[in-house]
């Protein structure tokens, strides 16, 4: 039963992820064909500040937008998991996904609708004459980051929904009962309680927010570019495939270290009773 | 008994919620807006909607989108469940288990820009057949992970009754095992349908000249705002929400939590 | 009795529609074992939760050592709560969640973990301090939480539903251990149960609570001999009710007759119900005197008997359909299904029963 399946699996999912791992160990020629020399020129080549800068730059920006999706997502998935009715949660959770299911690329463009110089937001503080000029409000880190978040918060409350929901609501009321004040119940009971939730949800975010090429594309305009808008390039128009493919080994880098260290926080949260 | 009341969370939520949707109810608007500015209102007009279906590019490649979402879709039930009762039933590896549900936890970069190479190295043309093949590998995790959940719950005792009442383990299967599961299938089918319209990076890398509703959009933005995109988007909302109202009547009592596999994933 | 640890005062709480607590008084004494009894949606939770800073009331309000409460939230209270979910912390061991509480105080370590091992040595758990919940039984965790909650040595302890939880015969046994392990830490002790039995049990006084209303606060004893209403009566333990009217002294049922009692404040020609414990009945056979406390005595049908270890039930039915339950100890005769015999009513046994509210 497994056979087939397993098959399927392998050749066109580890076949290709081998393949793009050879390819980065290739020499480029011209016109985009790969001379089949094993070199170490595209490591180099991905060394160099310029692409270090845009890689680091990338996880920044995705860090940056996972940190606010948590941020705005808690107290949301807070309320909606402490409503009384069932009724009233799935709506809630409804709610908050529907927007998901809209096309990716409209709800980025959207924004260029609302943020561009003869937008909407540009329009009203025109109208009202708050500003004189239109303000250059997109294509800026704070527009990409704004566009991410917008695209994926979604991701991150549903994990942590998931994870405070399951909590026992008197296990809350004992940590208070016991003479916790709010903060300190949130520090010694909820945070560890969730901490597999927070987890899923910073993953879920950070993966795609880092791998991302519409949004830089359409909202960065080029002016603050992610490491997706460069393997964009290497193979869709500089056509240099073997570089191409260092530098998805170096997103893939990248996505390991954050696995192992999801896993050390679980395995940690798991372990350890917190003190204090 | 009674549930906090919170006031502030409260208004919070309206806050979120108006963020999430604005956007959105703004491009909605627009749409039915005669004017090409989006910060003039020059009455309620078609005009967008009628553009729209009489550009021959935009049809044509939501019909490319449709013939792909379908043959992925089924491929990707057929192997997803496969792999779930298998990983379900016969092993307990959580490396193979990691290993399936890879394409989730990857950026879909990554996996078009594998699928890309892949494709080219075995000079396998460009095109439809591409696609339908990346999506239904990425459509094959996302179905395996949701049909797993169903199975999760799944009281292995009926089947252990079929089996005591004489019937065999195939007809077993079908007869019994299969109905069971099937809101996960069908719920599985409709996350997958509705993520491969939708999806873009993987199609990008792999399609070639072909030109699939979102690379559409995509050459469409990037060409400049037009109202016709608000037009695309509102349909497409009324579209989505068609199918999520489906979804939930169909996979209810799990509701749209089903909807989303990244939760079986953590 | 010795001075009230808690004192309640016109407590009226409503959930919507629902009327939780209508116009509540009581009073707890220092030392006390003490229940609030009633079927689900009396009431009794809610009470609880206003005692412990989990809900608030509408009006009314709750007095600890004789000052008001007001709106001191929960961790500010001197009180803790058992709850009914055990409510342990799942990531803590059982150290660190009977340690929770103290740490909170921010009191020195030594102490600390001085009280805490004393608490566990109490509660019999000294030898798994270093497991988590999960891996322990269902009594074990119940003894944790009693553990976590009095090692704060609070004025009150509330505890929700102690024993529900647990299987019946670990819940009788754990009747009489809180029963103990409320003398040896000298805590006042408010539990809520739904469990007559229960209660009856392990309470120095009860409050039996109806549609958020006190219906009778007494001793175990004085509840069951002399209950207040018709409720009450029925809810604690089982109670035979003859139906009837009332005269100058007593009340007249038709066809038995006429008996004497004390009917302080019924009007003459009122309907009239008075009760008899199945103790208190007796059976004779067909033909034998009747002794010369019998208020009533009549023939009847045996329907049922139940032959329950220490005791003989059995049920009679007399010529108007009316079914009487009488209690024998198991050294009686075991009377044959369906024999007739003689159903005698003492008057020593008769309780008045007004209706009560509804």
């Amino acid at each position: 039963m497994l056979a087939p399946a397993l098959i399927w699996w392998a050749i066109f999912l580890a076949l290709p992820m081998g393949l793009v791992l050879a390819t980065a160990f290739f020499k480029g020629g011209a016109y985009g064909a790969i001379i089949y020399e094993p070199t170490l020129r595209n490591l180099g080549r991905a060394l160099d500040p310029l692409y270090v800068g845009v890689l680091w730059h990338s996880v920044w920006l995705a860090a940056l937008t996972t940190a606010i999706c948590l941020l705005l997502g808690y107290p949301a998935a807070v309320y909606i998991a402490t409503r009384a009715s069932a009724r009233t949660r799935t709506l809630l959770l409804v709610l908050v996904i529907l927007p998901f299911w809209t096309n990716f690329l409209i709800r980025t463009y959207a924004w260029i609708v609302l943020l561009n110089r003869e937008g909407v937001v540009n329009g009203a503080l025109e109208g009202l004459g708050i500003v004189d000029e239109p303000l250059s409000l997109l294509y800026n880190d704070a527009a990409v980051v704004l566009g991410l978040v917008y695209g994926y918060l979604p991701l991150m409350i549903l994990p942590l929904y998931a994870a405070i929901e399951r909590i026992n609501p008197e296990v809350l009321e004992a940590a208070t009962d016991l003479g916790a004040r709010p903060l300190r119940a949130l520090r010694t009971v909820m945070l560890p309680l969730i901490i597999p939730g927070i987890v899923a949800g910073c993953v879920f975010v950070f993966v795609p927010s880092l791998g991302n090429i519409p949004v830089p594309e359409l909202l960065g305009g080029g002016r603050s570019e992610m490491i997706g808008n460069l393997i964009n390039r290497q193979f869709l128009t500089t056509r240099d495939w073997p570089f191409g493919s260092m530098l998805v080994l170096a997103l893939m880098v990248i996505l390991m270290a954050l696995l192992v260290l999801q896993s050390f926080v679980l395995r940690r949260s798991r372990q350890v009773g917190i003190d204090g | 008994m009674g549930e906090p009341r919170r006031p502030l969370l409260a208004v919070y939520m309206g806050a979120l919620f108006a963020f999430l949707y604005l956007p959105i109810a703004i491009l909605v608007v627009l749409s039915f807006n005669d004017s090409k500015l989006a910060t003039v209102w020059r009455g309620f007009s078609l005009r967008w909607y009628e553009e729209l279906f009489r550009d021959t590019e935009v049809l044509l490649s939501i019909r490319t989108t449709l013939v792909i979402a379908i043959a992925a879709t089924v491929l990707s039930i057929a192997f997803g469940t496969l792999l779930a009762f298998g990983i379900e039933r016969y092993t307990r590896s959580p490396a193979l288990e990691n290993g399936v549900y890879l394409p989730l936890l990857i950026p879909d970069v990554v996996t078009g820009i594998g699928l890309l190479s892949f494709f080219a190295t075995i000079s396998l043309p460009l095109g439809t057949t591409t696609v339908i093949i990346a999506h239904s590998v990425w459509g094959t995790a996302f179905a395996a992970a949701i049909v797993r959940t169903r199975l999760r719950g799944f009281d292995r005792s009926i089947e252990e009754a079929s089996l005591d009442l004489g019937v065999r383990e195939v007809p077993t299967f079908l007869r019994i095992t299969l109905p069971a599961i099937s809101p996960g299938i069908i719920a599985a089918a409709l996350v997958v349908f509705t993520l491969s319209i939708d999806e873009f990076i993987i199609a990008y890398f792999t399609a070639g000249q072909t030109v699939t509703f979102p690379i559409q959009v995509y050459s469409m933005i990037r060409f400049g705002v037009t109202p016709e995109i608000n037009a695309v988007a509102t349909l497409m909302l009324l579209f989505s929400m068609a199918l999520i109202v489906g979804a939930y009547l169909i996979a209810r009592p799990r509701g749209p939590r089903a909807a989303r596999p990244g939760e079986e994933t953590e | 009795m010795s001075q009230a640890v808690i004192a309640i005062e016109g407590a009226r709480k409503r959930f919507g529609e629902t009327i939780a607590l209508d116009d509540v008084s009581l009073e707890i004494a220092e030392g006390e074992f003490f229940a609030l009894l009633g079927p689900s949606g009396c009431g009794k939770t809610t009470l609880l939760r206003a005692i412990g800073g989990f809900a608030s009331l509408d009006a009314g309000r709750i007095l600890l050592d004789g000052a008001d409460l007001g709106r001191a939230r929960p961790y500010e209270r001197p009180v803790n709560m058992m709850f009914q979910s055990y409510a342990l912390f799942p990531h803590l061991r059982v150290r660190d969640n009977v340690a929770y509480g103290l740490r909170a105080e921010r009191l020195p370590r030594d102490e600390i973990a001085a009280r805490v091992d004393d608490v566990l040595g109490v509660v019999g758990l000294r030898d798994l301090a270093d497991r988590r919940p999960a891996e322990l039984s269902g009594g074990q965790r119940q003894r944790v939480a009693l553990a976590r909650s009095i090692v704060k040595r609070p004025r009150v302890l509330l505890l929700d539903e102690p024993l529900a939880a647990l299987d019946r015969k670990l819940r009788q046994e754990m009747q009489i251990e809180l029963k103990r392990l409320q003398h040896e830490v000298g805590l006042t002790f408010v539990v809520v149960t739904h469990d007559q039995e229960e209660a009856m049990t392990m309470a120095d006084r009860i409050a039996v609570m109806r549609s958020g209303r006190v219906l009778q606060v007494a001793a175990p004893r004085d509840l069951y001999r002399h209950p207040a209403d018709r409720f009450v009566a029925s809810f604690i333990g089982t109670m035979n009710i003859v139906e009837g009217v009332a005269t100058a002294d007593g009340i007249r049922v038709d066809p038995l007759g006429e008996a004497r009692l004390q009917t302080a404040g019924i009007a003459p020609g009122a309907a009239l119900a008075v009760g008899i414990r199945p103790d208190d009945v007796l059976l004779l056979d067909p033909g034998a005197p009747a002794p010369p406390d019998a208020a009533f005595a009549f023939p009847a049908q045996v329907e049922t008997t139940v032959f329950a270890g220490a005791q003989i039930h059995t049920v009679v039915r007399d010529a108007r359909g009316r079914a009487f339950t009488a209690t024998a100890g198991a050294g009686g005769e075991q009377r044959r299904e369906g024999s007739d015999c003689v159903v005698v009513l003492p008057a020593a046994g008769l309780v008045v029963l007004p209706e009560g509210p509804a």
